[in-house]
């Protein structure tokens, strides 16, 4: 494969790997260094991946590793991102509109934080990069069944999570919760 | 996108905390959440479900700058790959070489075994059974002879036997291990 092909091939799907991976880091320069590191793998690998069904699945899976280890690897301190670069790409250039949507975001990390790993990966691309059951199965190499649990569960979690930041979040949080939502 | 009516998101929200809904129906719902103005009071949490995960979904973005990168890092790669390419077809070339050279001196050999066994010298198998004894008989004869000049390898053999009077001396020496006691505990006298 040459590197027109592979460019071809590849940079089709940088936005979806930049989006799953600025999910999974939380910051903006580091999920493009990993995309960026992603292709260098795939393009490592370059003559071997026309044996892949799904080369999107495929890098999606070495996205999804590459970060997991960079986040392993982090030190336990997590900056919350107010202002993320997506926002850049988004239609509302309404000040208002932006805070509005980076305090959501802010607030869905907070709640996907308290899920387990697994329940978190799963709600992240099911409900955020909104794939099917079978895409998620190649990425995380669970099958289907173990998938669908895993989101019911993750659903109810957050459902119940909510609730209770609602109910016993102290008079300030309850007061920016009302606001943002 | 079609209003749908209470019950039917009530049943979408039953089949979507099971995992049973497909993307569409969940696309439904999150634009139920999203457009409709009026929510009954029972739905106004799951409107914030919806809305927290409408915030981080995916949306189209500009990705130029990263494309970019990615190409300029491909083509950098590319460019410094030529020279691995090369040996690399190189070697391929040598391999090829080396088989070819291979099947040319086997065939040689072959061709040469073929064309030189085959051919009779003799029209009648009696004279060729004759000439053969008579060849061979003259091999033999010439073996014994060049065996001959050998026998007096034998007399080395006789020559060592001598040295078996060696061993005596050897045995005499044993008895001298005798006195390095005495002389050790002489030592201890001391």
């Amino acid at each position: 494969m040459d590197a027109t092909q592979f460019k071809n091939l590849i940079l089709p799907l940088s936005g979806k790997l930049l989006h799953f991976a600025s999910l999974l880091l939380r910051e903006n320069n580091e999920a493009e260094d990993a995309v960026q590191e992603v292709c260098l793998k795939l393009w490592k690998i370059r003559d071997s991946l026309e044996k892949y069904d799904s080369v999107e699945a495929f890098a999606m899976k070495v996205t999804k590793n590459w970060c997991l280890d960079r986040l392993k690897a982090r030190k336990p301190v997590y900056v919350e991102n107010y202002q993320g670069w997506y926002d850049r790409g988004s239609d509302e250039t309404d000040p208002y509109h932006l805070m509005e949507r980076s305090d959501r975001k802010v607030l869905l990390n907070r709640i996907l934080d308290r899920l387990p790993e697994q329940q978190r990966l799963i709600i992240q691309l099911r409900e955020l990069e909104g794939l099917e059951f079978e895409e998620i199965a190649l990425i995380t190499d669970m099958n289907v069944n173990a998938i669908r649990v895993n989101l019911f569960r993750a659903r109810q979690r957050m459902r119940e999570e909510i609730i209770k930041y609602e109910q016993n979040g102290h008079q300030s949080s309850k007061a920016s919760a009302d606001k943002i939502l | 996108m079609n209003k749908m009516d209470i019950n039917q998101v009530k049943l979408l929200l039953t089949k979507y905390f099971d995992g049973e809904t497909t993307l569409e129906e969940e696309k439904m719902l999150q634009g139920y959440f999203s457009d409709e103005t009026e929510i009954p009071d029972e739905l106004i949490t799951y409107r914030q479900q919806f809305m927290l995960l409408g915030s981080s979904a995916r949306t189209e973005h500009d990705t130029g700058q990263l494309d970019l990168r990615i190409s300029e890092m491909i083509d950098n790669l590319d460019a410094a790959a030529p020279k691995q390419g090369r040996s690399k077809s190189l070697y391929q070339y040598f391999a090829a070489a080396s088989i070819i050279l291979m099947l040319g001196f086997s065939g040689i050999l072959i061709y040469q075994a073929r064309s030189s066994a085959v051919t009779d010298t003799y029209a009648d198998p009696k004279i060729a059974y004759q000439e053969a004894q008579r060849a061979l008989m003259y091999v033999s004869h010439k073996m014994n002879k060049g065996i001959d000049p050998l026998s007096n390898v034998s007399k080395i053999n006789t020559g060592t036997e001598q040295l078996k009077a060696l061993e005596k001396m050897d045995e005499s020496m044993g008895m001298l291990n005798l006195v390095s006691i005495i002389n050790r505990s002489s030592n201890l006298k001391k």
